[in-house]
């Protein structure tokens, strides 16, 4: 009956349907219940066990180190020092703020009301302590700005030089009568003529042929146009 | 005034605070940095303490927030004991033998709480482990109350599946 109860409670444990006290009675069931249990119980036994485990595990006690850690924090320990400070010493010159401490602390349990008096203790030991920050010299840090730098400076000549010597290439005109006459390949006019007419022939060769092929269309054309006027 | 609040409010939960940030890094160390850090997180925005309608809530946040930023830094490095599951008290009717058959199992099932994604590993550790609310998980996860319903309800789905498989097959 009571295996029942808890298979019920299990299903909408996975189904996320349960309140928090049921939650607490399988997990009570199943700390009590480790052993005999019926196979499809069994496959939650771990899981709670687990979480019994967890919620048990002792944490390490953490004291009011944390409180004297954050009062070493330049902007922390200055404002909470003068505040605890004066609110125990110098209750003529308290600030506004504080001045509202000492109703809301009467009404406060003593070990409450305590706990100021400690912190003034670690805040006056800890306000003489400063914190210096201490920056270590790297000289390769900013290698890559350098080395971009570098490029952009080589690139910047490179380009430069180049534009320089194209531009005098092209405004030289006895620079370029001189590429002019190294292009030349025949020194007699008339083998040059000879060669350029034999060249314009060939060329005229080839053409002629496409233009004979191209005749041929023409004839089909006229055909076409032919019979279409029939 | 803050200082109150401070005192009565946010003192009282650090050790609250300390496990919920160790749950989220697995390590003692980093927990009790993230801890300290959080509370003077805290402290620096004292001026919106009286405003705050949960406390409790709005540390919790801060600490996730901060054990997130921690986990995602390239200088964290998981603990060894990270993925070792809390120690089982042997108690005087357990042989050896099981004994270190129920550690083997807690060791399991820890392993497949860690492989669930951040989000539900959370959820369940607040609901399941810390016994809290459907609304207080809200709050200090910022989500609406049906996302964390059904992100808990994929949550132990995903648990469920892994733990069947370990009981069918033993890995």
């Amino acid at each position: 009956m009571e295996y029942n109860e808890i298979r019920g409670l299990l299903t909408r444990y996975w189904e996320g349907e349960t309140s928090l006290e049921e939650e607490d009675l399988l997990r009570s069931f199943f700390a009590e219940n480790r052993q005999g249990l019926p196979a499809d119980l069994q496959e939650a036994a771990p899981l709670f066990g687990y979480f019994a485990a967890e919620a048990g595990k002792e944490v390490p006690e953490m004291g009011w180190e944390i409180l004297e850690g954050m009062k070493e924090e330049p902007e922390v320990a200055g404002e909470m020092a003068e505040e605890v400070r004066e609110g125990l010493e110098v209750a003529g010159k308290m600030p506004e703020e504080m001045r509202e401490v000492p109703e809301v602390g009467s009404q406060m349990p003593e070990a409450v009301r305590e706990v100021p008096e400690v912190n003034a203790e670690v805040v006056e030991e800890n306000t003489s302590r400063s914190t210096v920050i201490v920056s270590m010299p790297r000289p390769y840090q900013h290698w890559m700005k350098y080395a971009a730098v570098l490029l952009l400076g080589v690139g910047l000549v490179y380009s430069g030089r180049q534009f320089k010597t194209k531009h005098e290439e092209g405004s030289n005109p006895d620079r370029m009568a001189q590429a002019l006459n190294q292009a030349d390949t025949y020194e007699d006019s008339k083998e040059a003529y000879a060669a350029t007419k034999k060249a314009l022939e060939l060329l005229a060769k080839n053409l002629n042929k496409g233009t004979a092929q191209a005749k041929k269309i023409a004839y089909f054309n006229e055909a076409t146009e032919y019979i279409k006027a029939d | 005034m803050s200082l109150a609040i401070f005192e009565s409010q946010v003192v009282p939960v650090r050790q609250k605070l300390y496990r919920f940030a160790y749950h989220l890094l697995g390590n003692e160390e980093d927990a009790r940095d993230i801890t300290q850090d959080a509370m003077v997180k805290v402290w620096q925005q004292k001026d919106r303490m009286a405003e705050l309608q949960n406390m409790e809530a709005w540390c919790m946040r801060i600490v996730r927030n901060l054990a997130l930023d921690k986990l995602k830094s390239k200088k964290h490095r998981r603990a060894e004991e990270l993925d070792k599951a809390v120690e089982i008290a042997v108690t005087h009717q357990d042989n050896p033998h099981e004994a270190a058959a129920k550690q083997d199992v807690m060791n399991s099932v820890h392993r497949i709480m860690r492989a669930l994604p951040e989000k539900y590993r959370t959820i369940m550790q607040l609901r399941d482990i810390d016994g809290h609310t459907y609304q207080e998980i809200a709050d200090i996860l910022e989500l609406d109350l049906s996302d964390v319903k059904v992100n808990l309800h994929r949550a132990r789905k995903s648990v469920r599946e892994q733990l069947q498989k370990l009981q069918v097959y033993g890995v």
